[in-house]
């Protein structure tokens, strides 16, 4: 379904560049910042052009996801929870949701939020205890959903929950009865992320809420979405990378000290070295990963997770050389340095931690290998 | 789309496909491939991929039982209903 009719226009960057310490301060992306964001097309990007959408090719939807971690990673993640939503209930949700749903989200009329993880059930999602009970109009879900971006401005849902047939997804409206939401304690990274922790009390959803089939919430709709989300993070981190680097060649060129400028110092040269290095090089993955998903690539997944470590691994080496070379300044809470410190430990541990996806990998790497060596795909 | 036959070579594809991300596939013409817990999900992922792309068999919303997918056999019978309607 992606084309490659999208771009995020680098004058809306611009423009919400100006407001992103506000939103830190405030701790909420405000409203006006999602409409900005709206008419580029990119909360659209991954919903089919016969739901209202204008499909953007994962290259491009990469992009828009870059362009905004430059920004502000708690404002790229909507692109990433929203793509989610939108890509999952394009391909598994009921023909009448898709019909109904769609076009506002596409739109950017409304917003959706991915819901996945709990209290004990983080990496390990096959541990989720949120239920889901059939009654003969529909569903009840009970459960508490934690951390969940833009929770607390999201108009729907897509919601994992144990059946008596196995887990599942669902769409839930954030005006379901017996849905509550309240604000995460402010988290270090992601501070204007709209995290929420949700409350489902016997909350009452129709039939036709459920996205894909019990036994596939897990092994096929989160999997899949995950993907997806994982890429928005590659992506997003090498825009928080970049923005550090950025920082560094400013102060190295700037700052003054024992009568040179830093960038004069061999040592310094060695933190803008490496970041370059880790920064290019997980640009390059994170733009493979992307064309793999484009074409198709049997071994897309295995690129993905690839690049999302090296990108997050890379955010992270960018703003501690960042912020070692600021100085005091760049520990100074409120400061673009020590945001970018905080977003990118962030990065790390969501849509897959670190550890995790170093398995992932290498359970993709071998089977790929495996794959070579019985002939096929060599 | 290589494969077109009767199903048999759905059977064997699936299972080398499998093959890939366990030591030996053929512990699932005893054991479900999705419910025994012995795949990360995302391998059924991309399970599903390889079957829409290498057997011609696009996979619906209504498609996605454990009914379709959970054993070779299923899967067997699931790609010979979707080619007979094709
Ligand atoms: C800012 C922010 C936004 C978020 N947004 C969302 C959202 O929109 N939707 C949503 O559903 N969730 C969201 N989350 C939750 C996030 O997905 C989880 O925090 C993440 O999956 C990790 O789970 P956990 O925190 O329970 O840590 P745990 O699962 O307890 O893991 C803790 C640590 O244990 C180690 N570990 C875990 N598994 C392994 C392993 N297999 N091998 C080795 N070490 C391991 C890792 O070091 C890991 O960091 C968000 C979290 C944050 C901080």
């Amino acid at each position: 379904m992606n084309t490659v009719t999208g771009r995020f226009p680098v004058a809306a960057r611009d423009r919400l560049r100006a407001e992103a310490e506000r939103w830190e301060r405030a701790g909420a992306v405000p409203r006006t910042a999602v409409a900005t964001i709206a008419r580029t097309g990119a909360l659209g990007a991954m919903v089919p052009a016969e739901y209202g959408g204008a499909p953007w090719s994962h290259a491009a939807y990469g992009d828009a996801n870059r362009l905004l971690g430059t920004v502000s990673a708690a404002a790229q993640s909507l692109l990433t929870v929203h793509g989610m939503v939108c890509r999952s209930l394009a391909r598994w949700g009921a023909p009448a949701v898709r019909a109904d749903w769609l076009p506002r989200l596409a739109a950017g009329v409304e917003i959706g939020a991915f819901a996945l993880t709990e209290e004990q059930a983080g990496s390990d999602v096959s541990a989720l205890t949120c239920t889901a009970r059939p009654v003969p109009d529909g569903w009840r879900l009970t459960g508490v959903k934690r951390w969940i971006s833009f929770g607390m401005l999201a108009d729907v849902f897509l919601v994992f929950a144990r059946t008596p047939r196995g887990q599942a997804a669902f769409a839930v409206r954030a005006d379901d009865p017996g849905l509550a939401r309240e604000p995460e304690a402010r988290t270090a990274g992601f501070r204007a992320a709209h995290l929420a922790r949700l409350t489902l009390d016997d909350c009452a959803v129709p039939a036709d809420r459920l996205v894909g089939r019990p036994g596939f919430g897990l092994a096929e709709v989160a999997a899949r979405a995950l993907t997806l989300g994982r890429l928005c993070v590659a992506f997003g981190a090498l825009g928080v990378a970049e923005a550090c680097r950025d920082a560094t060649l400013h102060t190295a060129a700037q700052r003054r000290r024992f009568g040179r400028r830093l960038g004069e110092f061999q040592l310094v040269q060695g933190l803008i070295a490496d970041t370059e290095v880790a920064l290019e090089g997980a640009r390059a993955l994170a733009q493979r990963a992307a064309r793999a998903l484009d074409d198709g690539d049997d071994w897309a997944v295995a690129q993905v997770l690839t690049a999302k470590l090296a990108a997050s691994r890379a955010a992270r080496l960018a703003a501690d050389c960042s912020a070692q070379l600021h100085g005091a300044e760049g520990l100074a809470e409120g400061s673009p340095v020590e945001r970018r410190s905080q977003d990118a430990r962030v990065l790390e541990i969501i849509e897959g931690n670190t550890q995790l996806l170093q398995q992932l990998i290498a359970e993709q790497v071998t089977a790929r290998w495996r794959a070579a060596t019985t002939g096929r795909d060599a | 789309m290589p494969d077109q036959g009767s199903g048999r070579d759905v059977r064997k594809a699936v299972k080398e496909f499998l093959g890939r991300f366990v030591d030996d596939p053929d512990i699932f013409e005893e054991r479900p491939i999705i419910t025994a817990g012995l795949l990360d999900s995302l391998v059924a992922t991309q399970m599903i991929d390889f079957i829409e792309q290498h057997c011609g068999a696009p996979v619906l919303d209504e498609d996605l039982e454990l009914e379709n997918f959970d054993t070779l056999d299923a899967i067997e019978e699931f790609v010979r209903r979707k080619r007979a309607t094709a």
